[in-house]
């Protein structure tokens, strides 16, 4: 606990003071820039009081700590306010079959014995939800039973921890749709009773990670990339971008490339045969995708064959086959199971398609940007004075950021795009100051896929409170960024 | 499914005293050092290997096993063996009341505890300990030295945590394995 | 998941069951004004659950899972129970661990307890005087402590026994055979980068924080969400165009550390031929603090505690559930199950179901009492009508099938066919009309018996055992005393069921005696596939209930039902598509019991704890 005293406090805070009543007070009201209100959402810091505390929460903590959740369509982070990683990256199954539904592959042979004390909720990996969630209200009804599930799994088998005595602070993205986030609500004040709920932004709180309060925002997910410049700490919200470019969509094209060029071997065959689409599950692309695949640096334009004709897989298969270097890998994918014993196959991949799978998220088109489009698009909307600034501080977060190289070749296509494309062109100044916030700061001490919840984890260590809703408050409803007056029912 | 009865013929099954009932197809070693705690029954094919025993060890009993027990057909109980500081040797086994061990699986687990359901086709390792009130789901691999604490479902290979079991396992197969006993019974004709 | 995987006899995988369906009344009736609780339709006994909804899988349970609050009188599961934490314990030591250190030790076991970072396996400790392990194709790079340095001090390393990797490949050995994780890992644990660098942006802001208190309105803005009105008021109209550094920014921040990116990482991964030296996602998710690709990057894990809970009534807070504190202990000091409540329904016989073949399903119903009880079965499927969700009506509910087709069952009572001991069987027909994956329909069962003395309450069934105090108990008897148990019934009867379709088929003989509950609730019933067209062998089985044979076996050795086309198990065939029919014969039955069954179906200890009066 008290280790880490390389940074203890020489002024330490008064942590008792009660949570100041102004919280509640609906956050339009200090939203006034032009003059320094006094911001109610900001406890105030007590110097009076000297006598040192320890740094670290209370062990018993029971209001000090609050629970971190980023809750992706994929991934759920979890952790403890204060520590520098999560905890826990929960991944989703479909939780939509008991285990009388033995699942697909993994089946072990028939048996007609009654389903009983072990029966537990199973399914294969997938996404929890859907940016056009809500569609129908059984939709929304099947969602809340996951949620429920995955968030009481969260707190009583990883947190350890009661839902009743901690605040939690969520990792909003901009783009969540408010019937998602009305649901996690709901599920989190009805179900297990949190006492409160901040919700933060989550590009905000992943800038915040860099310690700088301005810069651009890429957050390449699963669903989609969304670019947000924050300026001064102030997420500039209408100029958000979004293409639909992002881990699924490269899931997707993975998917296509490898059923078509891909091979498998069934021993004790030695043919290479084409790979039955049933093999492809979305746990065997997810694990490929992770794991394997990197993002191939930029081929000049000359060496293409344009192909406007051809599929999209034939263009690929024409422009890179040759030209590419990386390895063949073989990799070993379950078959059939029998019992104890497992049939295993051998799935090829070429390696041209480790290094140009990814080319998906650079090649835009009239109906998606591309995630350089994107970005270059949001700045091109951002007031003229803000975009060197913010041009010289991008920070790329999400899961799809991690693949290897992805950083360097988004830095070529932007220049390249600076360059070349005429939208563009009154962007042009820009090219030499292009740079990447991780760089100038800590480089990848925090690991992209979780900077969201460390910023969320930061403010909520910080002697400050932040806008929370109140259980006592909840009717049911829950604020929209986008309605910008949070408005509360007293 | 309600689990129906199962009738054997005379020539099939031996009946101890204490209501043991031994598949005569059953290869039982060593025999002077198993115990039967009483109405546990031990199916075709099942192989107990008492013989296997502490080098230079004097006459310890080798396997235990409690009342109310289920060793399915081609089940295999061998008690774990170790090289402990250069002398190879066999240690004893002890498993617990109301314990169902099913079809084909093989145990080698130092201690099973009672209440436990072991699924068919299950590889429990060398000294494995499985507490009380656990279930080995079917092709389960649980690897030597591990333990299972009370209450998990463990399933896959290898066999990790899936879930808890509810509290009243204990009753549930307590009840489960007087059932079967109950319903195993000899054929009238 | 596509449909595809199912291909090959995926019916085999199902089995039948008996799910008791929970209604959840926090879950199924919340605020109105939220738009999401809205949609959720409320449910009660009035309307079945709909079975294919994917809803039903939370909200059906086998029984051994479900609890019952004596004071609502109503059955209770995972999901409407509350949960306390009382006891931390490592799954591996079995050790206690005291609620002080779990926080510290950020829930993990801090004894010798660790899982391997290739398979999550636990690691065994073993010392390396053995001759040692063939040396794993994974060479470690960097190797802090060389290895041959320490074998005069007979070191000991982990080594899991599954995938055989073992703690010296990265340099981790240990004089003692205690791994003691703050000598192995804990102390590079808080000088990893990213717990600094955390700590230095804390410091950062907090210092910003301080400097500025109260009058700044800077962290504000880290929540609030200004709108375009407010900034274009700024930014946009306002010159404040190149100065960043504004009084209410904060100031420029200086990173303590800087951790590089792997520039050899591409490149390794061009030129990768053994896909086993990239870390698996769940590998990666084990080591969150770089979450690496190299696999030689991968730590040993310390062991993740598990807990005990209390478990209580969400709606009136007693305790349904109170584990014994120790760790290894498997006692319960209140386990209020409802095993012991309320019967039991298996399926007796289950014959394969055929499109258009009406067939015969025994269900058989065991009494956990010591009292007889009496159930009554309903069931929205009557005769032949088609089966929608969306246009049943509690008037189907209440029409019942006409007791003349109960003749197939030669018993005196309808439907009955077999009444022994604490259980009794009754027949139902089912006609399914369409084949489908699974075969599902709802049944509502009304479950009266007498109402208990406190003292037959069995609480726990384990008494004899153990010292209970007193205080332990007392939300239970209290529970049970305060019940005026007329009332229950009726405004049990009146709030929750349609009263008329419960009484024609309550005993009346047994009625006289006074105080009785009932308790309502709907169960699913599963009973696999149904086939487009008969076999021969399952004819054969079907037909001869009485044959020593199990009836599990034989229906094992013929069920290769891959022939229907349907989807895969999780895109249920919708609503509109399945149609079916089931009627229920032998609508009442009444389960008697002997006190002598009792105790060959119950354990002897339990009658014990029984008072009879």
């Amino acid at each position: 606990m008290t280790s880490t005293s390389n940074s203890e406090p020489t002024l330490s805070v008064n942590t008792s003071i009660p949570q100041p009543a102004t919280t509640t007070i609906p956050a339009t009201s200090v939203i006034s820039p032009s003059s320094p209100a006094p911001g109610p959402t900001l406890s105030t810091v007590s110097l009076t009081q000297a006598a040192p505390l320890p740094r670290r929460h209370s062990i018993y903590g029971t209001g000090e700590d609050r629970i971190v959740l980023d809750i992706g369509s994929l991934y759920i982070k979890a952790g403890f306010s204060g520590e520098s990683r999560p905890r826990h990256v929960v991944p989703i199954f479909a939780g939509n079959m008991k285990a009388h539904w033995e699942p697909d592959l993994t089946g072990s042979g028939g048996s007609r014995r009654d389903c009983g004390e072990g029966c537990r909720i199973v399914g294969g990996f997938s996404e929890l939800f859907d940016l056009s969630i809500g569609r129908t209200s059984e939709e929304l009804e099947s969602l809340y039973d996951r949620m429920a599930h995955y968030l009481h799994d969260i707190y009583f088998r990883y947190l350890l921890t009661d839902p009743k005595q901690r605040k939690v602070i969520l990792c909003e993205s901009p783009m969540m749709p408010l019937k998602l986030k009305q649901l996690i609500a709901k599920v989190l004040f009805e179900n297990l009773q949190v006492p409160s709920i901040s919700f933060a932004p989550s590009h905000m709180l992943a800038l915040l990670t860099t310690g700088c309060t301005t810069g651009l925002v890429v957050d390449c997910g699963h669903l989609e990339t969304t670019v947000m410049p924050t300026f001064s700490a102030r997420p500039l919200n209408p100029f958000i971008r979004t293409t639909p470019l992002a881990g699924r969509a490269l899931t997707q094209t993975l998917k296509e490339l490898i059923t078509k060029y891909g091979k498998i071997i069934v021993p004790p065959s030695t043919d290479r045969q084409p790979i039955p689409s049933k093999y492809l599950t979305p746990t065997v692309l997810e694990d490929i995708k992770t794991r394997f695949l990197f993002v191939g640096p930029m081929v000049i334009s000359s060496e293409l064959v344009s192909g406007a004709e051809k599929t999209l897989e034939e263009d690929y298969e024409k422009k890179y086959a040759k030209i590419s270097t990386a390895t063949e890998i073989h990799y070993p994918i379950t078959l059939s199971k029998h019992g104890r014993e497992r049939q295993m196959g051998t799935l090829v991949l070429p390696g041209w398609i480790r290094e140009r799978a990814a080319e998906v998220l650079f090649e835009g088109d009239e109906d998606q940007s591309s995630i350089v489009g994107c970005l270059l698009e949001c700045l091109l909307k951002t007031p003229i004075h803000l975009r060197q600034p913010l041009a010289a501080s991008i920070l790329l977060i999400g899961g799809t950021t991690l693949l290897p190289n992805f950083q360097t070749r988004l830095y070529q296509e932007i220049i390249l795009a600076l360059n070349t494309d005429r939208r563009f062109k009154n962007l042009n100044g820009l090219r030499d100051h292009i740079a990447f916030l991780e760089e100038k700061s800590s480089g990848k001490v925090f690991v992209a896929n979780c900077r969201a919840w460390v910023g969320g984890s930061l403010i909520g260590s910080l002697k400050s409170t932040v806008v929370e809703i109140a259980r006592e408050k909840y009717s049911g409803k829950v604020p929209d960024w986008t309605t910008e007056s949070i408005t509360r029912s007293v | 499914m309600e689990p129906s009865t199962v009738s054997y013929y005379k020539t099939e099954y031996i009946e101890t005293d204490t209501g043991n009932k031994v598949s005569r197809k059953s290869v039982i070693c060593g025999s002077q050092n198993i115990i039967l705690g009483g109405k546990t029954i031990i199916q075709t094919d099942c192989v107990i290997r008492g013989d296997l025993r502490r080098t230079g060890g004097g006459h310890a009993v080798v396997v235990a096993i409690g009342r109310y027990c289920l060793l399915s057909r081609g089940s295999i109980i061998r008690p774990p063996y170790k090289t402990y500081k250069g002398a190879f040797s066999y240690y004893s086994m002890k498993i617990g009341d109301h314990v169902t061990i099913g079809e084909g699986s093989i145990v080698e687990a130092a201690t099973i505890g009672s209440f436990v359901h072991i699924g068919k086709n299950c590889v429990i390792g060398r000294f494995a300990i499985i507490k009380d009130c656990c279930r080995i789901e079917d092709n389960t691999v649980i690897p030597p030295n591990t333990v299972v604490p009370s209450f998990s479902i463990y399933e896959g290979s290898p066999g990790v945590f899936v879930d808890e079991l509810p509290e009243c396992v204990q009753d549930l197969y307590e009840a489960k394995t007087k059932d079967y006993y109950a319903k195993f019974q000899l054929r009238g004709d | 998941m596509s449909s595809s995987h199912s291909h090959h006899s995926s019916s085999d995988k199902l089995r039948p069951f008996v799910h008791y369906h929970c209604a959840c009344p926090d879950v199924y009736s919340s605020t109105e004004s939220s738009e999401t609780a809205a949609t959720c339709t409320p449910l009660n006994v009035d309307s079945p659950p709909s079975v294919n909804s994917p809803r039903i899988h939370h909200s059906t349970f086998p029984l051994s899972k479900l609890y019952i609050c004596e004071d609502c009188h109503q059955i209770r599961c995972p999901r409407c129970v509350q949960e306390e934490i009382i006891c931390y314990y490592c799954p591996n030591c079995l050790f206690e661990v005291p609620t002080a250190s779990v926080k510290s030790e950020r829930n993990r076991c801090a004894r010798s307890c660790f899982q391997c970072p290739i398979c999550q396996n636990t690691l065994s400790v073993v010392a390396s005087t053995e001759p040692s392990p063939a040396t794993s194709p994974i060479q470690t790079t960097t190797q802090p402590q060389p290895v041959a340095g320490q074998a005069g001090g007979a070191p000991y390393f982990l080594l899991c026994g599954v995938c055989r990797w073992d703690s010296q490949e990265i340099g981790m050995t240990n004089s003692r055979l205690n791994f003691h994780y703050k000598v192995q890992l804990q102390t590079t644990d808080d000088e990893r980068p990213d717990v600094k660098e955390f700590d230095h942006l804390k410091e950062h802001f907090e210092k910003h924080l301080r400097q500025n208190a109260p009058s700044t309105t800077l962290p504000t803005q880290l929540l609030n969400i200004p709108g375009m009105s407010t900034f274009s008021s700024r930014y946009g109209t306002s010159g404040l165009a190149h100065t960043n550094q504004k009084s209410d920014d904060v100031s420029p921040y200086e990173a303590v550390v800087h951790v590089d990116d792997d520039v050899n990482l591409t490149e390794d991964l061009k030129q990768l031929k053994d896909v086993n030296q990239i870390t698996t996602f769940t590998q990666r998710t084990n080591q969150l603090s770089d979450q690496p690709y190299n696999i030689e990057k991968l730590q040993p894990q310390r062991i993740h505690l598990r807990t005990k809970r209390v478990k209580r009534c969400r709606s009136c807070r007693h305790i349904l559930i109170k584990p014994e504190q120790k760790a290894q202990a498997t006692k319960f000091k209140i386990k209020l199950v409802a095993l012991n409540y309320i019967p039991k329904i298996t399926i007796a016989k289950l014959p394969y179901l055929v499109v258009d073949q009406t067939i015969q399903v025994i269900l058989k119903f065991s009494n956990p009492l010591l009292e007889d009880a009496n159930v009554s079965l309903s069931c929205p499927y009557n005769e032949l009508l088609e089966y929608d969700d969306e246009e049943l009506s509690t008037e189907k509910l209440t029409s019942k099938r006409p007791a003349s087709r109960a003749s197939l069952a030669p018993k005196p009572d309808p439907g009955v066919v077999e009444k022994k001991g604490n259980y009794t069987c009754i027949a139902i027909e089912i006609t399914p009309l369409l084949a489908v994956e699974e075969f599902k329909f709802p049944l509502l069962v009304t479950h009266t018996s007498k109402v208990l003395d406190i003292d037959t309450v069995d609480n726990n069934g384990t008494q004899q055992h153990l010292a209970v105090p007193a205080a332990d108990t007392t939300p239970v008897a209290s529970a049970v005393d305060s019940v005026p148990v007329e009332d229950e019934n009726n405004t049990e009867n009146s709030k929750k069921l349609d009263s008329s379709t419960i009484n024609t088929s309550t005993n009346n003989t047994t009625r006289e005696l006074g105080s009785y509950k009932s308790l309502s609730f709907w169960t699913v019933i599963g009973l696999g596939p149904v086939l487009k067209e008969p076999r021969n062998s399952e004819k054969i089985s079907s037909s001869s209930s009485t044959t020593p044979q199990p009836t599990g076996g034989t229906l094992e050795k013929s069920s290769t039902a891959e022939r229907h086309s349907k989807s895969s198990s999780t895109t249920r065939p919708s609503v509109s598509r399945v149609s079916s029919s089931t009627k229920v014969s032998g609508s009442s039955s009444s389960t008697k019991n002997s006190s002598s069954s009792v105790q060959t179906a119950k354990p002897l200890k339990k009658s014990a704890a029984y008072k009879h009066q």
